[in-house]
């Protein structure tokens, strides 16, 4: 899964990457979410992130549990 | 594994969450105005920040203080500072001010070609906060 140049705004989790090998997330905003900004769950995946801000989220900007 | 390159997370709650058995490695990334920048449980498998050493340079007393004020968590910590022979002064400036009052290792090697060529000298050192 590659996203790219993506704003992604207000809600309950900004990306939830629960199943899947890779994601790749490269020029992106993730603001103002109620739980977390990324979340990442998915058993063994690699994660690339390039270039993204994420910031005023309710929990973690970045949740790593995979 | 998780690799965050150029990554700003700020006015979060946790700027990084990485829970139990998770492998993250951030480079070249800021985090600003969160309550923790990364939370970890007692089998979090292990946690990489990369700076440059121009990002070291800069922030380096505010390190410093960050480090002194946690340091019972410094056992915790394992640092690694990368810089050619031409800085290494303010390597070792960094690394005593990023050392905490508990036992420091700190090794200081030089990496010669292999041929014996005076080119591509490189100094390494590795500093790491222990028990």
């Amino acid at each position: 899964v590659s996203l790219e140049g993506l704003q992604v705004n207000g809600g309950g989790n900004g990306i939830n990457f629960a199943s899947g090998s890779e994601l790749r997330v490269k020029d992106c905003v993730v603001s103002n979410m109620e739980l977390n900004g990324i979340q990442l769950t998915a058993t063994g995946a690699a994660i690339f992130m390039n270039d993204v801000d994420v910031h005023d989220n309710g929990q973690s900007g970045i949740l790593v549990s995979g | 594994m998780a690799i965050l390159e150029r990554v700003r997370v700020s006015v979060n709650s946790y700027g990084v969450y990485a829970a139990s058995g998770a492998s993250v490695d951030i480079r070249n990334s800021t985090a600003t105005d969160n309550g923790n920048l990364v939370a970890s449980s007692e089998h979090l498998e292990r946690i990489g920040v990369t700076l440059s050493f121009g990002t070291v340079e800069r922030i380096l007393d505010q390190l410093a203080d960050v480090f002194q004020a946690h340091a019972l968590v410094a056992h915790r910590l394992a640092i690694l500072l990368r810089a050619s022979l031409a800085v290494s002064g303010e390597l070792n400036r960094a690394a005593s001010l990023l050392g905490t009052r508990r036992s420091v290792v700190f090794r200081h090697s030089r990496h010669e070609p292999a041929d014996g060529a005076s080119k591509s000298r490189s100094c390494q050192a590795r500093l790491a906060a222990v028990q």
